[in-house]
C-alpha cells in the first residue's frame, strides 16, 4: 500500500514540532544532565537556595536558562527579559485590565519587591512572612496597627485578610470587597449590641469607614482621631432623620444648608466674599473637602491637604514635582498659607490682595533683592501691571532654580531689559 | 497714558473676513484693550460679551462693566457700567435685543440689564435654595442655559422665564466650569479638572464625552465658547492659552501661551467669538482684553 501524501506531512510536521520542542527546552544544547547542575558549580550560594522550604519551580527544576540568558544580555543579571516584564511570561499579568485598584509594584512589575525569584522561606517566595511583608514598605501603617490602643485583630493578624497583594477588581485600596460587605464577614449586625452601638440607625447601608478606623484607633469604637462633634455625642438625628423613620439616613438639608444649621457664622462671612471656591457650593459642598464623621486629618480633612488639594489642582501639583525648587508650602500641602480654601475677596483665593504682602509674611523680600518692586513699578512688558514677585517667579515652581521662569543670567532680566539683550 | 487710550479706542486690526472652514484656527494677536474710555485700567476682568455690534467686558476687580461700541474693526468707548446691583461681575453675555445678562460671583445671581446698562431685575430661578449658577450662556431666542453646581444640572429657561428642560450632570466627572450653546441649541460644557468638553444636543437630557480627558493639551480650562463657524475654544486657564476643537471634538491645535507680552495670557478667564472672525479674551491676570484674529 502506497503511503498516503496527507499522512506523510503530518509525520514531517509532527517530527519537526517535537524537534522544536526539544530544542527549545534545551536551547543551549546543554550536556545532558547539566543543566542548572552547571551553573551551580559557579554560583555555589544557590545551592542552600534550593534546598528552602519554598523553591521557584524553574530553579527547582534546574532551568535557570528559563530566566537567565548563560551567555549575554540587555537586561541586568543576565535576564532573558526585561526585569519588570520577565515574571509575566509564565505568570500573566497580575493586574486585570477591569481592576479597580492595583498595587503600585505590581503594576510596575516590579514582582522582586515582595517576591524571591529563587526560593525563599515563605510562601509564596515571599521574602519576608505576614505583615512584616507589607509593613517593610507601609512603615506609618504598621505603627497604626501595632501601636494602637485599641487594635483591630484581622489587621494584626494579616492585612491579607481584607486586601488583595495584586489588585482588586471589587474595591479600591485593593480591599477584597466593598465595604460595608467586607467588613459584615466578621461584624454580625443581627446582634444588639451592634444596634445599640449604632443607635439604630441602618449603618449597613453606609461605609463603615466613615468612621471606623479598621487599622485600629487610639479611641475606642476604634474611631478616627477627629470626630465629628455630633458623631461623638451620639447625635446622629442632628444631620440625619431619626432613627424610627423610613429613611432614616437620609439627610435633614441639602449640602451647605445642612452644615449652615451649626456653621452659620463661618458659612455666612464664607457667602459674603467675592471669590468662592467653587465646590463650596457645588453637588457635594463640605463634604467636597471634609469628612462629615470623622477623619484621621484635621479639620475633618478627608485626606491629607496635598493629596485632597491635588485631586482637582493636578497641574499645579505636578508643577511642583518638577520644579528645580521646591516652594515648600506647597512641598508640604501648606496650600492654605497662601490661598483660603473656602472663599476670598481676592484673585486666586489669596489670602491677602497685594502678592508683595503675602510673600512678605515668609520672605523678607526687601533684603531679597535691590530691584524695585511694588505698586509704584510699572512692569515694562504690560502697563496695566506693577511689579510684584510673581513678576519673576511662579510660586508653584518651574524647571529652573528659585522657579524664576527664565534663565536668570541669560534670559530673565532681558524680558523687561529689552535693551540689553546681548 | 495717551497711548493707552489709544489702544483702547482704536482697535486697529486688519480684518479681512473669511469663510471660515472648520478646521484649524490660528490665532494672531491684535492689540489688547488696557482701558476704558476714559483712562482707567482694566483690573482682572473675568467675562467678555461681543455680538460684531458690541463689546462688554466684566471689569470684575473695579466691580463694573465696561463697554465699547464695535464695528468690526474699531471699538469705541462707551461710558462704563456701576451698578449696586453687581458688585462683582464674572460672567457677562449679550442676549437679544442689546440686553446684557451677567452673573455676579459674590451674589450669584444672574443681573438683566438692558442696552443702555439699566438694570431691569435679576433672572428668577426655579427651586430657589437649590441652585447656584456658576456660568450660564445665552442663544439668539433669548433662552438661557444656567450651569447650576449646586444640583448637578443645566436649567434651559426660556425666554418667558420658564424651565424649558434639565440636563443633569454626568455620574462621574471632574468640575464644571462653563457652557456655550450653539446655534443648533447644543450645550457645550467644559470641565476643568478631568479636562475635556461634554455635549447635550438640542433635546439631550444628559451630558456625553465630546472629547477625551485631554490632560496633555489642557491643565485646567474654565472658559468655552462656541463661534459659530464649527469651532470651540476653550480656555486654558492655568496653561495661559487657546485650546481649538471642531464641533465633534476633533482637536485643532492650541494658540498663545503664558506670559504678560501682548498676545500672551496670564490665567485667562472667558471668551467670547465676534461674528467679524475675532476672538476677544478676557485675559485675567493680565489686566486687559486681548483680541485674535482668528485665521485657517
Amino acid at each position: 500500500m502506497k503511503p498516503r501524501p496527507t499522512g506523510v506531512l503530518l509525520f514531517l510536521v509532527a517530527v519537526v514540532a517535537l524537534s522544536f520542542a526539544v530544542h527549545a527546552q534545551n536551547k543551549y544544547r546543554l550536556k545532558p544532565g547539566a543543566k542548572g547542575k552547571l551553573c551551580l558549580e559557579c554560583h555555589e550560594s544557590f545551592v542552600e537556595t534550593t534546598r528552602l522550604p519554598h523553591v521557584h519551580t524553574p530553579v527547582k527544576a534546574g532551568d535557570c536558562s528559563d530566566c537567565h540568558d548563560p551567555h549575554t544580555s540587555t537586561h541586568g543579571k543576565l535576564l532573558a527579559e526585561d526585569a519588570t516584564a520577565i515574571c509575566a511570561e509564565c505568570h500573566g499579568e497580575m493586574v486585570p485590565a477591569n481592576a479597580r485598584s492595583a498595587h503600585e509594584i505590581a503594576r510596575e512589575g516590579d514582582c522582586v519587591v515582595c517576591h524571591d525569584p529563587h526560593g525563599s522561606s515563605n510562601p509564596d517566595n515571599l521574602v519576608r512572612g505576614g505583615n512584616d511583608l507589607c509593613f517593610g514598605c507601609h512603615a506609618e501603617m504598621a505603627a497604626a496597627v501595632n501601636e494602637a490602643s485599641f487594635g483591630h485583630s484581622p489587621a494584626k493578624r494579616d492585612c491579607l485578610g481584607c486586601h488583595t497583594a495584586h489588585a482588586s477588581s471589587e474595591s479600591d485600596s485593593l480591599l477584597k470587597k466593598e465595604e460595608p460587605a467586607l467588613c459584615l464577614d466578621c461584624h454580625d449586625p443581627g446582634q444588639a449590641f451592634f444596634g445599640k452601638a449604632h443607635l439604630g440607625y441602618p449603618v449597613t447601608e453606609g461605609r463603615c469607614t466613615s468612621c471606623h478606623d479598621p487599622h485600629g484607633s487610639n479611641k475606642s469604637g476604634l474611631f478616627w482621631t477627629n470626630v465629628h462633634q455630633p458623631v461623638a455625642n451620639g447625635m446622629c438625628k442632628q444631620c440625619h432623620q431619626e432613627s424610627s423613620s423610613p429613611d432614616s439616613l437620609q439627610l435633614t438639608r441639602a449640602g451647605m444648608e445642612l452644615c449652615r444649621g451649626c456653621h452659620n457664622t463661618m458659612v455666612n462671612n464664607v457667602l459674603s466674599k467675592n471669590r468662592l471656591h467653587w465646590p463650596v457650593v457645588g453637588e457635594d459642598s463640605c463634604l467636597s473637602c471634609h469628612a462629615a464623621h470623622a477623619s484621621a486629618e484635621g479639620s475633618l480633612l478627608r485626606e491629607p491637604a496635598k493629596p485632597l488639594c491635588g485631586q482637582c489642582h493636578q497641574d499645579t501639583l505636578a508643577r511642583q514635582e518638577t520644579s528645580v525648587t521646591k516652594h515648600e508650602p506647597v512641598d508640604d500641602g501648606s496650600c492654605t498659607v497662601c490661598h483660603s480654601p473656602h472663599a476670598s475677596d481676592n484673585a486666586l483665593l489669596l489670602e491677602e490682595a497685594n502678592l508683595n504682602e503675602l510673600c512678605g509674611t515668609c520672605h523678607d523680600w526687601q533684603r531679597h533683592s535691590s530691584h524695585p518692586i511694588g505698586d509704584e513699578v510699572i512692569d515694562p512688558r504690560n502697563p496695566n501691571l506693577a511689579l510684584d514677585c510673581s513678576s519673576c517667579h511662579r510660586n508653584h515652581g518651574t524647571g529652573l532654580p528659585k522657579f524664576v521662569y527664565w534663565d536668570h543670567k541669560s534670559e530673565l532680566c532681558v524680558q523687561c531689559h529689552a535693551g540689553m539683550e546681548r | 497714558m495717551m497711548s493707552r487710550l489709544v489702544a483702547a479706542v482704536l482697535l486697529a486690526v486688519a480684518l479681512t473676513p473669511a469663510a471660515w472652514a472648520a478646521g484649524a484656527a490660528s490665532l494672531r494677536a491684535a492689540p489688547p484693550i488696557y482701558v476704558d474710555g476714559r483712562g482707567a485700567g482694566l483690573v482682572r476682568p473675568e467675562g467678555i460679551a461681543c455680538d460684531g455690534k458690541s463689546l462688554v467686558v466684566a471689569d470684575t476687580g473695579n466691580g463694573r462693566l465696561v463697554r465699547f461700541s464695535f464695528d468690526g474693526k474699531t471699538a469705541l468707548p462707551q461710558p462704563p457700567i456701576s451698578l449696586p446691583q453687581l458688585p462683582y461681575p464674572i460672567r457677562v453675555k449679550l442676549g437679544p435685543e442689546g440686553e446684557i445678562l451677567v452673573l455676579d460671583g459674590r451674589q450669584r445671581k444672574i443681573a438683566r440689564l438692558d442696552s443702555n446698562g439699566a438694570f431691569k431685575g435679576y433672572v428668577e430661578l426655579p427651586e430657589p435654595g437649590t441652585v447656584v449658577p456658576r456660568s450660564f450662556d445665552v442663544d439668539a431666542g433669548g433662552t438661557l442655559y444656567i450651569l447650576d453646581v449646586f444640583s448637578g444640572r443645566v436649567i434651559v429657561l426660556g425666554a418667558d422665564g420658564r424651565v424649558r428642560r434639565q440636563i443633569a450632570f454626568p455620574d462621574r466627572y471632574g468640575f464644571f466650569s462653563d457652557i456655550a450653546v450653539d446655534s443648533r441649541g447644543q450645550v457645550f460644557v467644559v470641565d476643568s479638572v478631568e479636562p475635556r468638553i461634554w455635549v447635550a444636543n438640542a433635546e439631550a437630557s444628559e451630558l456625553s464625552p465630546l472629547t477625551d480627558v485631554l490632560t496633555a493639551d489642557m491643565y485646567f480650562p474654565t472658559a468655552i465658547e462656541e463661534d459659530g463657524q464649527g469651532r470651540v475654544f476653550v480656555v486654558d486657564q492655568n496653561g495661559g492659552g487657546i485650546v481649538v476643537f471642531a464641533t465633534d471634538g476633533t482637536f485643532r491645535g492650541r494658540q498663545s501661551r503664558y506670559g504678560w507680552k501682548d498676545g500672551f495670557l496670564r490665567y485667562p478667564a472667558a471668551v467670547c467669538a465676534d461674528p467679524s472672525g475675532l476672538l476677544f479674551v478676557a485675559d485675567r491676570e493680565n489686566n486687559r482684553v486681548q483680541p485674535f484674529i482668528v485665521a485657517d
